[in-house]
Protein backbone atom coordinates (compact mmCIF):
# COMPACT_ATOMS: atom_id res chain seq x y z
CA UNK A 1 0.00 0.00 0.00
CA UNK A 2 1.46 3.89 -0.71
CA UNK A 3 0.53 6.63 0.80
CA UNK A 4 -0.07 9.79 -0.57
CA UNK A 5 2.69 11.09 0.93
CA UNK A 6 4.80 8.78 -0.49
CA UNK A 7 4.44 10.34 -4.02
CA UNK A 8 5.01 13.71 -3.09
CA UNK A 9 8.30 15.22 -3.99
CA UNK A 10 9.79 17.55 -1.71
CA UNK A 11 10.08 20.63 -3.88
CA UNK A 12 12.40 23.92 -3.28
CA UNK A 13 10.51 26.93 -3.85
CA UNK A 14 12.08 30.17 -4.33
CA UNK A 15 13.00 32.30 -0.81
CA UNK A 16 15.04 35.04 -1.99
CA UNK A 17 13.58 37.64 0.29
CA UNK A 18 12.74 38.40 3.79
CA UNK A 19 8.72 38.77 3.35
CA UNK A 20 8.76 35.28 1.34
CA UNK A 21 10.92 33.67 3.76
CA UNK A 22 8.12 34.75 6.65
CA UNK A 23 5.52 33.51 5.08
CA UNK A 24 7.15 30.49 4.01
CA UNK A 25 7.99 29.77 7.21
CA UNK A 26 4.45 31.00 8.94
CA UNK A 27 2.99 28.94 6.65
CA UNK A 28 4.41 25.66 7.04
CA UNK A 29 4.80 26.50 10.64
CA UNK A 30 0.52 26.64 11.10
CA UNK A 31 0.37 23.36 8.51
CA UNK A 32 2.91 21.45 10.76
CA UNK A 33 0.86 22.65 14.00
CA UNK A 34 -2.20 20.87 12.58
CA UNK A 35 -0.15 17.99 10.82
CA UNK A 36 1.27 17.63 14.53
CA UNK A 37 -2.47 16.83 15.88
CA UNK A 38 -3.01 14.45 12.97
CA UNK A 39 -5.28 16.63 11.52
CA UNK A 40 -4.09 16.49 8.00
CA UNK A 41 -6.93 18.19 6.25
CA UNK A 42 -7.24 20.93 8.09
CA UNK A 43 -3.52 21.29 8.09
CA UNK A 44 -3.51 21.78 3.72
CA UNK A 45 -7.14 23.95 4.41
CA UNK A 46 -4.76 26.21 6.69
CA UNK A 47 -1.79 26.43 4.27
CA UNK A 48 -4.02 26.77 1.09
CA UNK A 49 -5.91 29.84 2.40
CA UNK A 50 -2.31 31.45 3.84
CA UNK A 51 -0.98 30.52 0.16
CA UNK A 52 -4.07 32.80 -1.17
CA UNK A 53 -3.48 35.33 1.59
CA UNK A 54 0.37 35.67 0.59
CA UNK A 55 -0.74 35.47 -3.44
CA UNK A 56 -2.88 38.23 -2.88
CA UNK A 57 -0.91 40.65 -1.13
CA UNK A 58 1.98 39.96 -3.81
CA UNK A 59 -0.27 40.93 -6.56
CA UNK A 60 0.19 44.15 -8.64
CA UNK A 61 -3.60 44.46 -8.03
CA UNK A 62 -3.95 48.49 -8.23
CA UNK A 63 -6.06 50.46 -6.43
CA UNK A 64 -7.40 52.00 -9.86
CA UNK A 65 -7.82 47.89 -10.95
CA UNK A 66 -9.62 47.27 -7.96
CA UNK A 67 -12.32 50.19 -8.83
CA UNK A 68 -12.66 49.26 -12.24
CA UNK A 69 -13.54 45.90 -11.53
CA UNK A 70 -15.97 46.86 -8.66
CA UNK A 71 -17.52 49.26 -11.26
CA UNK A 72 -17.95 46.79 -13.98
CA UNK A 73 -19.33 44.13 -11.40
CA UNK A 74 -21.47 46.87 -10.00
CA UNK A 75 -22.62 47.55 -13.84
CA UNK A 76 -23.42 43.98 -14.73
CA UNK A 77 -25.36 43.10 -11.80
CA UNK A 78 -27.76 46.52 -12.31
CA UNK A 79 -27.75 46.09 -15.55
CA UNK A 80 -29.20 42.68 -14.53
CA UNK A 81 -31.66 43.96 -11.86
CA UNK A 82 -33.13 46.20 -14.34
CA UNK A 83 -33.95 43.68 -17.12
CA UNK A 84 -35.20 41.45 -14.65
CA UNK A 85 -37.75 43.83 -12.72
CA UNK A 86 -38.47 46.94 -15.07
CA UNK A 87 -41.79 45.18 -15.74
CA UNK A 88 -42.52 44.90 -11.96
CA UNK A 89 -44.72 47.00 -9.65
CA UNK A 90 -43.93 44.76 -6.49
CA UNK A 91 -40.95 46.85 -4.28
CA UNK A 92 -40.47 43.15 -2.99
CA UNK A 93 -39.98 41.82 -5.86
CA UNK A 94 -37.43 44.27 -6.91
CA UNK A 95 -35.54 44.67 -3.48
CA UNK A 96 -35.36 40.86 -3.15
CA UNK A 97 -33.81 39.95 -6.51
CA UNK A 98 -30.55 38.39 -6.52
CA UNK A 99 -28.65 40.93 -8.58
CA UNK A 100 -30.38 43.47 -6.43
CA UNK A 101 -29.69 41.57 -3.37
CA UNK A 102 -25.40 41.12 -4.53
CA UNK A 103 -25.61 44.98 -4.77
CA UNK A 104 -26.59 45.36 -1.06
CA UNK A 105 -24.00 43.12 -0.26
CA UNK A 106 -21.20 45.07 -2.08
CA UNK A 107 -21.46 47.12 1.30
CA UNK A 108 -20.23 50.41 1.91
CA UNK A 109 -17.44 50.53 -1.16
CA UNK A 110 -20.60 50.76 -3.85
CA UNK A 111 -22.41 53.27 -1.94
CA UNK A 112 -21.23 56.16 -4.41
CA UNK A 113 -21.72 53.70 -7.59
CA UNK A 114 -25.61 53.21 -5.91
CA UNK A 115 -25.87 57.07 -6.09
CA UNK A 116 -24.39 57.83 -9.55
CA UNK A 117 -26.70 55.47 -10.70
CA UNK A 118 -29.54 56.91 -8.97
CA UNK A 119 -28.75 60.33 -10.45
CA UNK A 120 -28.29 58.97 -14.24
CA UNK A 121 -30.56 56.50 -14.74
CA UNK A 122 -32.76 56.87 -11.54
CA UNK A 123 -34.88 53.92 -10.19
CA UNK A 124 -35.71 51.93 -6.81
CA UNK A 125 -32.16 52.34 -5.06
CA UNK A 126 -33.32 53.25 -1.71
CA UNK A 127 -33.52 50.31 -0.26
CA UNK A 128 -30.66 49.28 -1.12
CA UNK A 129 -28.79 52.81 0.35
CA UNK A 130 -30.99 52.39 3.51
CA UNK A 131 -29.60 49.08 4.12
CA UNK A 132 -25.90 49.51 2.33
CA UNK A 133 -25.42 52.97 5.01
CA UNK A 134 -27.69 52.52 7.66
CA UNK A 135 -29.03 55.41 7.75
CA UNK A 136 -32.38 56.63 6.45
CA UNK A 137 -32.14 60.49 5.14
CA UNK A 138 -35.82 60.32 3.85
CA UNK A 139 -38.82 62.39 5.34
CA UNK A 140 -41.74 60.42 6.18
CA UNK A 141 -44.37 60.49 3.35
CA UNK A 142 -42.23 61.22 0.89
CA UNK A 143 -42.76 59.97 -3.00
CA UNK A 144 -40.25 58.14 -5.14
CA UNK A 145 -38.95 61.36 -6.68
CA UNK A 146 -38.67 63.47 -2.84
CA UNK A 147 -36.96 60.15 -1.80
CA UNK A 148 -34.69 60.10 -4.39
CA UNK A 149 -33.90 63.74 -4.09
CA UNK A 150 -32.93 63.46 -0.26
CA UNK A 151 -30.42 60.53 -1.09
CA UNK A 152 -28.75 62.42 -3.61
CA UNK A 153 -28.64 65.51 -0.97
CA UNK A 154 -27.24 63.18 1.23
CA UNK A 155 -24.90 61.51 -1.11
CA UNK A 156 -23.58 64.93 -1.97
CA UNK A 157 -22.97 66.34 1.68
CA UNK A 158 -20.93 62.95 2.70
CA UNK A 159 -18.84 64.15 -0.73
CA UNK A 160 -20.15 60.61 -2.91
CA UNK A 161 -21.66 62.05 -5.14
CA UNK A 162 -20.12 64.99 -7.44
CA UNK B 1 -37.05 52.47 -22.32
CA UNK B 2 -38.06 48.86 -23.46
CA UNK B 3 -38.79 47.93 -27.26
CA UNK B 4 -41.91 46.52 -28.43
CA UNK B 5 -40.02 43.46 -28.69
CA UNK B 6 -38.81 43.78 -24.59
CA UNK B 7 -42.53 44.17 -24.12
CA UNK B 8 -43.89 41.39 -26.34
CA UNK B 9 -40.90 39.02 -24.59
CA UNK B 10 -42.50 39.76 -21.27
CA UNK B 11 -46.10 39.06 -22.45
CA UNK B 12 -46.68 37.15 -25.39
CA UNK B 13 -50.14 37.72 -25.71
CA UNK B 14 -49.88 40.84 -26.89
CA UNK B 15 -47.95 39.61 -29.97
CA UNK B 16 -50.59 40.39 -33.65
CA UNK B 17 -52.66 42.29 -31.20
CA UNK B 18 -53.88 45.92 -31.61
CA UNK B 19 -52.16 47.67 -28.75
CA UNK B 20 -50.09 51.37 -27.90
CA UNK B 21 -47.22 52.97 -26.00
CA UNK B 22 -48.55 55.78 -24.34
CA UNK B 23 -45.95 57.60 -22.26
CA UNK B 24 -42.42 57.52 -21.76
CA UNK B 25 -40.95 55.02 -18.94
CA UNK B 26 -41.17 56.95 -15.42
CA UNK B 27 -40.76 55.27 -11.62
CA UNK B 28 -42.42 57.70 -10.65
CA UNK B 29 -45.62 55.64 -10.33
CA UNK B 30 -46.92 52.40 -11.28
CA UNK B 31 -49.82 50.33 -12.61
CA UNK B 32 -51.52 50.44 -9.49
CA UNK B 33 -51.62 54.57 -8.58
CA UNK B 34 -52.40 54.50 -12.60
CA UNK B 35 -55.63 52.36 -12.11
CA UNK B 36 -56.57 54.98 -9.42
CA UNK B 37 -55.51 57.80 -11.66
CA UNK B 38 -52.77 58.78 -9.67
CA UNK B 39 -49.45 60.06 -11.46
CA UNK B 40 -47.54 61.30 -8.58
CA UNK B 41 -46.86 58.17 -6.52
CA UNK B 42 -45.78 54.73 -6.27
CA UNK B 43 -48.53 52.61 -4.60
CA UNK B 44 -46.94 49.69 -2.91
CA UNK B 45 -48.07 48.60 0.47
CA UNK B 46 -44.75 49.15 2.54
CA UNK B 47 -43.63 52.39 5.06
CA UNK B 48 -41.08 54.62 3.20
CA UNK B 49 -38.56 53.91 0.17
CA UNK B 50 -40.65 56.67 -1.28
CA UNK B 51 -43.39 53.90 -1.11
CA UNK B 52 -47.33 55.48 -0.55
CA UNK B 53 -50.10 53.36 1.12
CA UNK B 54 -53.36 54.29 1.27
CA UNK B 55 -53.49 55.26 5.73
CA UNK B 56 -56.14 52.93 7.04
CA UNK B 57 -55.31 49.61 5.25
CA UNK B 58 -53.54 46.72 6.19
CA UNK B 59 -49.73 46.90 5.07
CA UNK B 60 -50.36 43.29 2.85
CA UNK B 61 -50.20 42.63 -0.90
CA UNK B 62 -53.34 40.68 -0.90
CA UNK B 63 -56.00 40.51 -3.35
CA UNK B 64 -58.40 41.25 -0.45
CA UNK B 65 -56.51 44.31 0.55
CA UNK B 66 -56.47 45.92 -2.72
CA UNK B 67 -60.13 45.28 -3.63
CA UNK B 68 -60.92 47.10 -0.16
CA UNK B 69 -58.91 50.29 -1.21
CA UNK B 70 -61.13 49.75 -4.84
CA UNK B 71 -64.39 50.03 -3.06
CA UNK B 72 -63.68 52.83 -0.73
CA UNK B 73 -63.58 54.67 -4.15
CA UNK B 74 -66.74 53.85 -5.56
CA UNK B 75 -65.97 50.44 -6.97
CA UNK B 76 -67.47 47.20 -5.92
CA UNK B 77 -66.85 43.56 -7.43
CA UNK B 78 -67.93 42.60 -10.47
CA UNK B 79 -68.55 39.01 -12.39
CA UNK B 80 -66.51 39.53 -15.59
CA UNK B 81 -64.87 42.37 -16.81
CA UNK B 82 -66.57 42.82 -20.60
CA UNK B 83 -67.21 46.42 -21.25
CA UNK B 84 -70.76 47.68 -19.63
CA UNK B 85 -72.54 50.79 -20.26
CA UNK B 86 -72.39 53.66 -18.19
CA UNK B 87 -69.70 51.89 -15.98
CA UNK B 88 -65.85 51.62 -16.02
CA UNK B 89 -64.22 49.01 -14.70
CA UNK B 90 -60.71 47.89 -13.06
CA UNK B 91 -59.04 44.94 -12.92
CA UNK B 92 -56.44 42.89 -10.47
CA UNK B 93 -53.80 40.15 -11.82
CA UNK B 94 -52.18 38.03 -8.99
CA UNK B 95 -50.15 35.61 -8.76
CA UNK B 96 -50.60 32.84 -5.36
CA UNK B 97 -52.87 35.42 -4.47
CA UNK B 98 -50.09 38.59 -4.14
CA UNK B 99 -51.09 41.35 -6.17
CA UNK B 100 -48.91 41.65 -9.39
CA UNK B 101 -50.56 44.45 -11.47
CA UNK B 102 -53.84 46.55 -12.02
CA UNK B 103 -55.40 47.79 -15.04
CA UNK B 104 -58.36 50.26 -16.14
CA UNK B 105 -60.95 50.14 -18.64
CA UNK B 106 -60.96 53.29 -21.13
CA UNK B 107 -64.46 54.54 -22.28
CA UNK B 108 -63.40 53.42 -25.60
CA UNK B 109 -63.27 49.61 -24.00
CA UNK B 110 -59.42 49.07 -24.23
CA UNK B 111 -57.30 48.77 -21.48
CA UNK B 112 -54.47 51.29 -20.03
CA UNK B 113 -52.12 49.57 -17.66
CA UNK B 114 -48.31 50.99 -16.66
CA UNK B 115 -45.76 48.79 -17.04
CA UNK B 116 -43.62 48.41 -13.89
CA UNK B 117 -40.98 51.06 -14.42
CA UNK B 118 -41.71 51.33 -17.77
CA UNK B 119 -43.97 52.90 -20.20
CA UNK B 120 -48.28 53.02 -20.14
CA UNK B 121 -49.72 51.03 -22.58
CA UNK B 122 -53.16 50.96 -24.16
CA UNK B 123 -54.37 47.27 -24.72
CA UNK B 124 -57.27 45.25 -26.30
CA UNK B 125 -58.45 42.96 -23.70
CA UNK B 126 -57.55 42.48 -19.92
CA UNK B 127 -55.72 39.17 -20.63
CA UNK B 128 -53.94 40.33 -23.06
CA UNK B 129 -51.02 40.89 -20.24
CA UNK B 130 -51.68 38.28 -18.23
CA UNK B 131 -48.46 35.91 -17.95
CA UNK B 132 -45.75 34.82 -15.81
CA UNK B 133 -45.02 38.59 -15.04
CA UNK B 134 -48.35 39.37 -13.56
CA UNK B 135 -50.24 36.23 -13.37
CA UNK B 136 -54.35 35.67 -14.41
CA UNK B 137 -56.84 38.64 -13.55
CA UNK B 138 -58.54 37.45 -10.28
CA UNK B 139 -60.33 40.66 -9.21
CA UNK B 140 -62.85 42.76 -11.47
CA UNK B 141 -64.85 45.87 -9.90
CA UNK B 142 -66.99 48.70 -11.38
CA UNK B 143 -67.85 52.09 -10.93
CA UNK B 144 -70.45 54.45 -12.63
CA UNK B 145 -68.82 56.27 -15.37
CA UNK B 146 -69.66 60.20 -14.42
CA UNK B 147 -68.20 61.40 -17.93
CA UNK B 148 -70.69 58.73 -19.80
CA UNK B 149 -73.36 59.97 -22.17
CA UNK B 150 -75.63 58.30 -24.73
CA UNK B 151 -73.06 59.49 -27.67
CA UNK B 152 -70.85 56.38 -26.58
CA UNK B 153 -73.69 53.86 -26.61
CA UNK B 154 -73.91 55.02 -30.41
Amino acid sequence: MTYASDRCEKREYPRNSKVEARDYAYATGRAHLHRRGRRFERGYAVATHFAEVIGSRNSTHSPKAAAEELQGRFDKLAKQWRLETRFSSSLDEKVLNPAYQSIIAMGEKAVPLVLVELDRERGHWLWALHFMTGVDPVPEGANVEAARQAWLKWGREEGLLK
Amino acid sequence: MASLQDIETSFPSLVGTDYSEESDPTDIYNCIAFAFGDTQNWWWPKKGYGMYWPPGFPISDSVETLTKIFEVHGYSACDHYEQESGYEKVVIYSRDGRIKHAARQMKSGRWASKLGEEQDIEHERAEHVEGAAYGIVTQALRRARKDWTNENTA
